[in-house]
């Protein structure tokens, strides 16, 4: 019963996931984008006017504080990207009976400032108004060249070469780029998260020396508890509900109805609601 | 606290959603007292303009027609956007490009599309098609400018 219930939420992720790939690929970089105007606009001293971009990233923001990052784990094309190169390697893996090797944990740790370094440097390019050059370094725009089957303008770049190192990198260590590099991420991860969107655990409940949430866990997150303050860790958690679905003592909670509600009714909700809203925002 | 970092980090974003509104009411403010002096500017030079017109005789014929490069008429042209083909039509009366509509754009996202229309205006007001993309919808904007351009060829006396 346990295995049927947790295979049919991940056919159901699976979709989802490959529903906005194809149907909205470019949502992150629009509501990067707006990020990107907000800040050549201050540049050149001049105030804002709510274009595409500018309502894409701010209604990206208030459904990331309300559901927290459901963006990140299911509708970002980028993250999907990585998702199936992961999987790949993993298949393969199994089929060679080899072991997952994963970052230390301590590695992760410091390694997941690199975002932060990413987005700051990305900013202050568009405040001296280069914001041209920066983005033909983007590994994001190769992405979405290659999404409509074209090669990237300019050939061979830098920018490709990013792509394909942080590609291969995605094969060992899932959301790699994610964890480590996602300027729009590093935005996401500071955001306030409504408490009820976030996953805990009644950590005095836990098996002793257990682990398995941990292990399964993407982001390498150690589930904060729900009987002590909130961690600021979780800004890292993708909302995916992989650690949910693991737990032997179904001692993990959030991102149901309600405190041990339905997951698959509540992530078709979010999908649906996502997905009226990348049609308002990107096709009307 | 329980949700000490949830109150902590909601405060912050408060805090910065009210210092980016500010701004945007300062530089709005400014805008417009930019917008009022030009506008004085323009009314002033405008009347010394008609001063002039009046003083100066009516022997002299003011259209000085300049030979435009373009022959009048609705050429259409097609060229490759972000995610499929653009196609405008261009309009071009008294010699002057008075017009370009955008006729079908299917494979660009609108908020793309909105952004690079902007090139038309910039366009129209240097009177050629040879301008700068707009950053940030550089292959939709590329598109529109290539299928103009392609039009233009057309319109060539």
């Amino acid at each position: 019963m346990k295995k049927n219930k947790m295979k049919t939420k991940d056919i159901i992720s699976v979709m989802i996931r490959a529903l906005f790939f194809f149907l909205f690929p470019a949502m992150f970089s629009t509501a990067f984008s707006g990020v990107k105007y907000l800040c050549a606009q201050m540049a050149a001293g001049d105030g804002f006017e709510l274009n595409g971009f500018l309502i894409a990233f701010l209604v990206t923001v208030m459904l990331t504080v309300v559901f927290g990052r459901f963006f990140c784990g299911y509708v970002c094309a980028f993250g999907t990207y990585g998702d199936a190169l992961y999987w790949v390697s993993s298949a393969i893996r199994k089929k060679f009976r080899k072991k997952a090797m994963r970052l230390p944990s301590a590695v992760g740790k410091v390694f997941r400032y690199g975002k932060y370094i990413v987005l700051c440097l990305i900013l202050f390019f568009c405040f001296l108004g280069k914001e041209t050059f920066i983005s033909g370094l983007s590994p994001w725009m190769v992405f979405s060249r290659l999404e409509t089957l074209k090669s990237p303008q300019g050939g061979w770049s830098l920018a490709v070469l990013l792509f394909i190192l942080l590609s291969a990198a995605m094969l060992f260590e899932p959301r790699f780029f994610c964890r480590f590099f996602c300027p729009l991420g590093a935005i996401f991860s500071l955001l306030p998260v409504l408490p009820c969107s976030s996953v805990k655990r009644d950590r005095p409940k836990c098996i002793h020396g257990c682990n398995m949430c941990r292990n399964k866990c993407p982001a390498d997150l150690e589930i904060q508890d729900s009987t002590k303050a909130d961690s600021p860790l979780m800004g890292e958690c993708f909302s995916c509900g992989k650690c949910i679905g693991v737990c032997p003592k179904k001692n993990v909670h959030g991102l149901g109805l309600g405190r041990d509600g339905g997951r698959i009714p509540m992530l078709i909700l979010k999908a649906l609601l996502f997905m009226v809203v990348c049609y308002f925002l990107m096709k009307l | 606290m329980k949700y000490r970092n949830f109150t902590i980090r909601m405060v912050n974003l408060l805090a910065i959603a009210v210092l980016l509104t500010a701004y945007q009411y300062a530089m709005a403010y400014h805008a417009k007292q930019d917008q009022i002096a030009q506008l004085k500017n323009q009314v002033a030079q405008m009347e010394v303009q008609l001063k002039e017109a009046d003083v100066s005789s009516d022997g002299e014929s003011k259209a000085k027609t300049v030979a435009s490069a373009y022959k009048d008429g609705v050429y259409t042209g097609e060229a490759e956007g972000f995610g499929g083909k653009i196609k405008v039509q261009v309009t071009v009366k008294d010699g002057v490009i008075s017009q370009i509509l955008i006729l079908s754009a299917t494979g660009e996202d609108t908020p793309y599309l909105n952004m690079a229309k902007a090139i038309i205006e910039n366009m129209i007001q240097k009177q050629t098609a040879d301008v700068d993309t707009v950053s940030g919808a550089t292959y939709s904007s590329n598109g529109i400018k290539n299928a103009v351009i392609l039009a233009l060829q057309q319109a060539e006396q």
